[in-house]
């Protein structure tokens, strides 16, 4: 599904704001500052203040749904997985689910995960931005029960537009990923399956089923 | 005690039950949500492409209309017009009179009738807006109103000063009477519509204004 550039001119109801967002649940789109005007400096402002994550969609705060102590497990595991490849191989950096990062003008998302690489970090040392203005090469998405179909879809579209190379979904209830190499193309992932950081992570292959099991305990060998 | 952190963390959500969850396609987002004013309501009204905004907490909702609800609405003013003139009562107001409420909000009722005690002097007012207060007020239902709008709606009129009000529902072919904000009679085909004290001896069959019509269905 191709989500067609908003314009603030074209938003002329609620509904209209609503479907642009990818209807996201109204409590999670907040009133002020009205929405269509809010700015980095509003979001930054509204960010000290809640304790809830909050991305800026086409200039409306939007809260990103809070993440499950099992999803944050899931996430620390995986990022933390990522962190070492991408340490030990030199390829870059990992924020986890409290990056900002300005993908477009008025349009700053939080991935769960996002990996950024040493080539698109300036002077080889990741400056020091409350919104990060570097766009990942690979993100995350740790799904939350409130997360609809159209809503993964615009963020899938504001990832790829802004530069993002992959994007693997995580389904944390059905235990499936979907692997995006484009806002159209995917690859269902299930439990025995691999995720491959492709040229993104050239060499990291991870069994998905790692992700899920590692809420229970394994014995050291 | 509200705090800066609450009215803050108030959503879209809180000004969909504020606005007594209307379809969101009839709220508009420009101008933006509670910076709406009498100017930009006005605006629309006397705009080359006519539409009817209600002024509500500083958002411009649409008014619900349609066909039905308007020939339902003018059979009204006929019967109640003729009563009206007769004895010399007053005004009615279709659908496109402005009111303004105490709250600042503004509002169309589909039919009103505005007592001459109401005017100072018999004279209308040259204002586009009235603060004038409407004796008895009217609202026949389109598909798209909800029960907490109209609750909310007459809530306001009542505020203001109206002393009766009447909610037609043509889907079902009742009504409902309320004397009071508070509290409302129902009433079918069989029952009668009665002016009370605010238009005495007034009395309307709702089978006369239903018979003519086919039984409007509300699709599901």
């Amino acid at each position: 599904m191709v989500v067609k550039a908003p314009s603030l001119l074209d938003i002329k109801s609620i509904a209209d704001l609503h479907e642009q967002l990818g209807y996201v649940p109204l409590d999670r789109i907040r009133l002020f500052p009205s929405p269509g005007t809010a700015t980095m400096d509003d979001l930054i402002r509204t960010q000290n203040d809640s304790l809830r994550r909050c991305e800026l969609v086409d200039g409306s705060i939007v809260e990103k749904e809070p993440m499950g102590a099992k999803e944050a497990l899931f996430a620390m595991y995986l990022g933390g997985l990522i962190s070492r490849f991408a340490e030990e191989h030199d390829l870059g950096v990992v924020l986890g689910p409290d990056g900002l990062t300005k993908m477009d003008e008025d349009l700053v998302r939080i991935p769960d995960l996002s990996f950024v690489p040493w080539s698109r970090i300036p002077n080889e040392e990741f400056p020091d931005d409350a919104i990060s203005k570097i766009i990942p090469t690979l993100t995350v998405e740790i799904v939350s029960r409130s997360n609809s179909e159209q809503e993964i879809a615009r963020r899938l579209n504001d990832f790829f537009k802004a530069g993002v190379k992959l994007v693997w979904v995580i389904d944390p209830r059905k235990h499936l990923a979907r692997v995006y190499t484009s806002e159209t193309r995917y690859k269902v992932i299930d439990e025995t399956g691999t995720l491959d950081g492709g040229r993104v992570l050239p060499g990291f292959k991870l069994p998905l089923i790692k992700i899920f099991s590692s809420t229970r305990r394994r014995p050291m060998n | 005690m509200v705090t800066t952190v609450e009215i803050e963390s108030n959503t879209l959500a809180d000004l969909h039950e504020r606005l007594g969850y209307v379809p969101l396609n009839r709220i508009r987002m420009h101008p933006l949500i509670g910076e709406a004013t009498e100017a930009d309501l006005l605006g629309h009204l006397a705009g080359s492409n006519k539409k009817l905004y209600e002024l509500i907490d500083g958002t411009l909702v649409e008014k619900a209309i349609g066909t039905r609800e308007s020939i339902l609405a003018a059979s009204l003013i006929i019967r109640i017009g003729q009563f009206v003139e007769e004895h010399d009562l007053g005004m009615l107001s279709g659908a496109d009179g402005p009111f303004r409420m105490l709250n600042g909000n503004v509002r169309y009722p589909d039919v009103s009738f505005i007592p001459w005690s109401a005017f100072s002097d018999r004279e209308i007012p040259e204002e586009a807006i009235w603060s004038i207060v409407p004796a008895l007020a009217i609202e026949v239902l389109s598909e798209s109103n909800t029960e907490k709008e109209i609750d909310r709606k007459i809530g306001e009129l009542f505020d203001l000063g109206c002393e009766l009000c009447w909610v037609i529902d043509p889907f079902t072919q009742t009504a409902k009477v309320y004397p009071g904000d508070m509290e409302y009679e129902s009433i079918d085909m069989n029952g009668t519509l009665d002016g009370s004290t605010v238009l005495p001896g007034f009395r309307l069959s709702l089978a006369t204004i239903f018979t003519k019509f086919r039984k409007f269905k509300k699709p599901s």
